[in-house]
């Protein structure tokens, strides 16, 4: 009993430190935000009323933040349909026999351990002063990328792109290799080419590692801040604010605590709503199997 | 046309798609890299020529006029700091949750997998909130406790998936010996989780080397700057100088890239392993 007692106390004890920055960094959050999305909280103030869902009625209603939603939902899906397609092609490109494959690894990489924030700079510095220089080369004057309504989105995506493509890339490499030869070998015997391959093996075989990249890049996409805040601080008219950003603005530029959260826990049933229908069909292909 | 001249023909096309994408890929970081080396008139003249001469004057009002040095040093402390305890946290909580036989460990597992889902930006003007009710804004202490707090679900999840396959019969071995549990922890347990460890700290250490949002939110305007705040106020301040921006950022990412090429292995491990 005694040694039991004590077995108890020394896994209780290993588990502490990590229990309780959990309950301070994120329990306590995750139901503070909860709760202050039904009030009225102002900046620093300590005092505030329970509104009901009267913030989650002003959303619906605020023209503006459903703007923001439109315009995330459109970075967001232009980053991971076409950064997942480069992803897998880059990955489907450096799994075969190939010279400088490590070296070339690198270079798609290398845009992913850089700060999102550095990397957001360093793209408006390509906005702003390389194609406009390219521009004048090829004689068009005064068009400006990231102040164009249409293009700002897809500009941002493209950044968004060339940071994360290397990292999904990695992941397919991995289940790319973890494809037995046999098979491949086989498959060349029987006179497969390489769509064969690619259509009836090797898609087909990666597919759950797909779905995991759909899922974990559209939550990373919905969530840009970065990008908007050091690219076009979500201009041009607000074309180009994301979510997060807003949230951002709300609660410390407008200092209205209790409306950013609950702009967040909208945030919230978007991303799991998506990775919820994402599951969904992962699950039922897996079952048809 | 035969199959070897085929497979020549498709090897060529895809030696020219990668190595385009490559160019593509690399272009941005080129274009740093040379208007570093350019005086400012030279960028307003064109971003894209090559620089005149060898200048060398913006990394040296860098070093000796911002506070680069003083950031620099203050981000490698916290990445120190953090990492390690992140590590060291990690590596107890999941060896508690893959032996320990009761039910609270099988619900807190729960719990922290369920973290995995609700990303921070969800829950960060809350945060903010509890930050500041414990007195941390704009302190070290607060940053660093709030970046091992959101850095551990993963490498917890890790090292229990990890201590889960270690065998038994080395702890009950070192009990016999005579070791306390804590002793067997710290000499025999944590030895044998060293490749997941160093995983874990390599992919740590980057994120919290370029994080932006939570250093901006919990850590504002304290002092010293991390790389990244600095990296935004020295933006604010020398706008238009892109000579000295470029620069600032070529300098403060040779250290991250080297460390990449050095930690290539176990970067790769843990993004396939997460």
């Amino acid at each position: 009993m005694k040694k039991k007692i004590k077995s108890n106390l020394f896994y209780g004890l290993l588990l502490l430190p990590a229990l309780v920055l959990f309950v301070l960094f994120f329990i306590i959050p995750v139901v503070q935000s909860t709760w202050l999305s039904f009030t009225d909280s102002y900046g620093m103030k300590s005092t505030y009323n329970f509104v009901a869902f009267d913030n989650y009625k002003e959303a619906l209603r605020d023209l503006s933040f459903k703007k923001t939603i439109n315009a995330t939902t459109k970075y967001a899906l232009l980053s991971v349909i076409f950064g997942n397609i480069l992803s897998l092609v880059l990955a489907l490109l450096l799994d075969s026999k190939l010279k400088f494959k490590n070296t070339l690894r690198a270079v798609f990489f290398i845009p992913n351990i850089m700060s999102l924030l550095v990397v957001g700079y360093i793209w408006s510095f390509v906005y702003t002063s390389v194609f406009p220089d390219i521009f004048t080369l090829t004689g068009i004057k005064n068009f400006t990328i990231l102040g164009n309504k249409t293009l700002v989105v897809p500009a941002l995506a493209v950044v968004g792109i060339w940071n994360a493509a290397g990292y999904y890339m990695v992941i397919y490499i991995a289940a790319l290799q973890g494809i037995s030869e046999d098979l491949m070998e086989a498959a060349r015997i029987d006179g497969a080419g390489f769509y064969h391959l690619l259509r009836y093996i090797r898609l087909p075989l990666i597919a759950p590692t797909i779905f995991t990249c759909l899922i974990l890049s559209v939550a990373a996409h919905m969530k840009v801040f970065e990008l908007p805040y050091t690219m076009t601080s979500g201009g041009p008219v607000g074309m180009s604010t994301t979510m997060v950003y807003k949230i951002y603005t709300t609660a410390f530029n407008a200092n209205r605590n209790g409306y950013a959260a609950a702009q967040s826990m909208i945030l919230f049933i978007i991303i799991a709503s998506i990775t919820l229908v994402l599951n969904y069909i992962m699950k039922k292909r897996e079952e048809k199997l | 046309m035969d199959r070897k001249t085929g497979n020549k023909l498709v090897y060529g096309i895809k030696v020219i798609c990668v190595w385009i994408l490559a160019a593509v890929f690399l272009a941005p970081l080129l274009l740093v890299v040379l208007n570093s080396f350019k005086t400012k008139g030279e960028i307003m003249t064109s971003a894209i020529a090559l620089p005149g001469s060898f200048y060398l004057d913006n990394f040296i009002t860098i070093v000796s006029k911002s506070n680069f040095v003083s950031s620099f040093l203050c981000s490698l402390f916290i990445v120190a700091v953090t990492t390690s305890l992140t590590v060291l946290v990690s590596a107890m909580a999941g060896y508690s949750l893959a032996k320990w036989k009761s039910r609270i460990a099988g619900i807190l597992m729960v719990v922290i997998m369920s973290t995995l889902f609700v990303p921070f930006q969800v829950y960060m003007v809350a945060m903010i909130v509890v930050v500041r009710d414990l007195g941390l804004t704009g302190s070290l202490l607060g940053l660093i406790l709030v970046y091992i707090a959101l850095g551990m679900p993963v490498p917890i999840f890790l090292c229990r998936s990890y201590a889960v396959g270690m065998s038994k019969e080395i702890e009950e071995a070192a009990i016999i010996d005579g070791c306390s549990k804590w002793t067997m922890f710290l000499r025999i347990i944590l030895p044998l989780m060293k490749p997941i460890l160093a995983t874990v700290a390599v992919l740590n250490a980057l994120w919290v080397w370029g994080e932006f949002l939570v250093a901006f939110l919990v850590y504002g305007n304290g002092k010293p700057m991390t790389l990244p705040l600095s990296q935004r106020y020295f933006y604010g301040t020398y706008s238009n100088q892109w000579n000295l921006i470029l620069a600032n950022f070529l300098i403060s990412s040779i250290p991250v890239v080297l460390f990449y090429v050095v930690m290539q292995k176990y970067i790769v491990k843990g993004i396939t392993a997460g």
